[in-house]
């Protein structure tokens, strides 16, 4: 197993701030593009850990805290997901990146659709290949019957039992994936994005998805588990011109938290 | 004991000059400079320390000693923000998140005190500070942070111009060792099902605070933030012994004694064995605890800024 350098820094964006997390095999060389990860809401980059450890035997690895989430600045006002993208846009550009230096995107829930409009936000030729998973991609109808059903806010504040049963749901019954100390983490890191974590889900149902979709000209691997974002996922494949699907049934929602070294291996080959 | 009748012991008491201070910083408000603010990380034995740094945004402060705010525990350099922002009109202020906390890496096993100011001091001359860089720096801590403090003073004296200590937790070791049993342990995060509830409805929908929810809702997340190990620096406190260090300060110190802590006294004692120190000044400050750094950091300000920048 090669060794791991791991570290954190920043990026500027256009609303402050971007927090990474890092890394690469210790005895830098010459490897494949960089890939950099998005991840779902409200969680942080750090969702990633495994997954990263293991892509970045070969590779750098950039694993971004959306803005408003884990270390990264939050918007001052709430945003859409093309503000979500301009601004990580904005952090992988000052972090060298562009048609000279290109990158490679994965994202999973929000964070595919954090990855698409970041793609889209960047000069052509920037971003060589995309690995989307858990697409939340549907219908108008559906997509606003689903926002209809979010809340404004997360009521952290305002309900005072809210803290303590997520926390026991999440954290110490394992509804959530991962192990307990990983689980313990992503909820302090849900709580670190306050009420206004709630932003995340709603840039997702107010995204044009069809149009952002159909814009992608690079390959695209959509990886689908089993879960509520499988036929999404699928009917994204349809929209995108340059897709390819695969299927990994036997894994659950978080199947790269679950069986990163599998998923890893898909994304490599993709990749390559 | 040469050393001893060089000590110049001052008192202030803040109360008495309160309403000449509030103009004072009200007129400061009413010019107040923008000041920039961001996050960075620093190198150290442990991985990295997280930090939080601002300065007039249109780069007066150059002139000036950089700040440094050492935390307590279990809180994260953010715990000064308020005060920050208002201290960082005229000068660099840091504040770091000590090893362990905030966004820093964890020590791989319990720290002594010895190594959390090593690895903090590390931090620093990675920044460039130091004899052999830009030079000393000025310091404040809070509880854990004096402790930080002494160790870095001890360690590193080139880093150190000036010391600013709030609340020293200085107690007899008889009293520490009892003090460690209450305070040093681990807390049933994730052995008693409830806990992390009640503690968030204590620490925030209950509490008798005058702080707003939204920023008692950060100070928990950065207790939570440091995890399991969030007793870690209470153990350093009280396994420490501060009488070799504190009488090892050679410095100007400020001694603030903050008449509502419960550190109020220690802090006193403290003070008595700073024998060696170039100067060591008092300032009480009558009504006031550790809820005045977001409260009325302008107070805080008052009593420290002139100490600093005395010639």
């Amino acid at each position: 197993m090669a060794d791991i350098k791991k570290w954190r820094h920043y990026a500027d964006g256009r609303f402050g701030q971007v927090h990474v997390v890092s890394a690469r095999p210790e005895k830098k060389a010459d490897g494949p593009p960089p890939l950099a990860c998005f991840h779902p809401s409200p969680t942080s980059g750090d969702i990633y850990r495994d997954l990263q450890f293991n892509l970045a035997r070969d590779r750098l690895i950039h694993c971004f805290d959306t803005p408003g989430f884990g270390g990264s600045d939050a918007p001052p006002r709430k945003p859409a997901m093309a503000d979500y993208g301009a601004a990580l846009a904005d952090a992988l550009q000052n972090l060298g990146y562009g048609p000279e230096r290109p990158i490679d995107l994965f994202g999973f829930h929000t964070g595919s659709l954090v990855a698409v409009e970041t793609a889209l936000h960047l000069p052509e030729m920037t971003v060589r290949r995309m690995v989307l998973s858990g697409v939340p991609h549907y219908a108008p109808e559906e997509r606003a019957k689903q926002r209809a059903a979010l809340p404004d806010v997360y009521p952290i504040l305002s309900d005072p039992d809210y803290a303590g049963t997520t926390y026991k749901r999440l954290v110490l019954e394992g509804k959530d994936a991962g192990e307990l100390e990983q689980r313990y983490y992503r909820f302090v890191n849900r709580l670190r994005a306050g009420p206004r974590g709630a932003w995340g889900a709603q840039a997702v149902f107010e995204m044009d998805t069809a149009a952002a979709l159909a814009r992608l000209v690079m390959p695209v691997l959509l990886i689908a588990f089993n879960e509520m974002m499988l036929q999404p996922t699928r009917d994204a494949a349809a929209v995108i011109r340059n897709a390819r699907l695969v299927e990994m049934l036997d894994l659950p929602m978080f199947g790269f938290i679950t069986a990163p070294d599998r998923v890893a291996d898909t994304i490599r080959n993709f990749l390559a | 004991m040469g050393h001893v009748s060089t000590v110049q012991r001052r008192y202030v008491l803040m109360g008495g000059t309160a309403v000449t201070l509030t103009g004072t910083i009200r007129r400061a408000r009413a010019a107040a400079t923008p000041v920039r603010r961001w996050k960075d990380y620093a190198d150290c034995r442990f991985g990295q320390i997280h930090l939080v740094s601002a300065e007039p945004a249109d780069g007066s402060g150059k002139g000036k000693v950089p700040l440094v705010c050492l935390h307590q525990s279990p809180t994260s350099g953010d715990y000064y923000r308020e005060f920050q922002m208002l201290m960082a009109q005229d000068r660099l202020v840091i504040c770091p998140d000590t090893p362990g906390y905030g966004g820093s890496d964890h020590p791989p096993s319990l720290p002594t005190m010895a190594e959390l100011g090593g690895a903090m001091a590390e931090a620093f001359v990675d920044l460039g500070y130091g004899k052999a860089g830009k030079g000393p720096l000025d310091w404040l801590g809070f509880h854990t942070g004096n402790y930080v403090l002494t160790e870095i003073v001890a360690q590193r004296p080139d880093l150190v111009r000036r010391l600013v200590m709030p609340s020293i937790p200085y107690y007899p070791a008889a009293e520490r060792d009892a003090k460690r049993e209450q305070y040093a342990k681990p807390r049933p995060y994730f052995t008693d099902p409830d806990y992390v509830g009640r503690s968030f409805k204590d620490a925030v929908i209950h509490a008798d605070s005058p702080l707003p929810k939204d920023r008692l809702l950060e100070f928990f997340v950065e207790r939570l933030r440091a995890g399991p190990e969030s007793w870690w620096g209470f153990d350093a406190v009280f396994r420490y012994d501060a009488d070799p260090a504190l009488a090892g300060i050679t410095q100007d110190v400020l001694l603030l004694i903050m008449e509502l802590e419960t550190l109020a006294q220690p802090t006193r004692n403290a003070g008595k064995l700073m024998s060696r120190a170039r100067s060591v000044s008092y300032v009480e400050l009558p009504g006031m605890n550790g809820t005045n750094w977001q409260t009325t950091p302008d107070r805080l300000v008052a009593a420290i800024k002139p100490f600093l920048d005395k010639s």
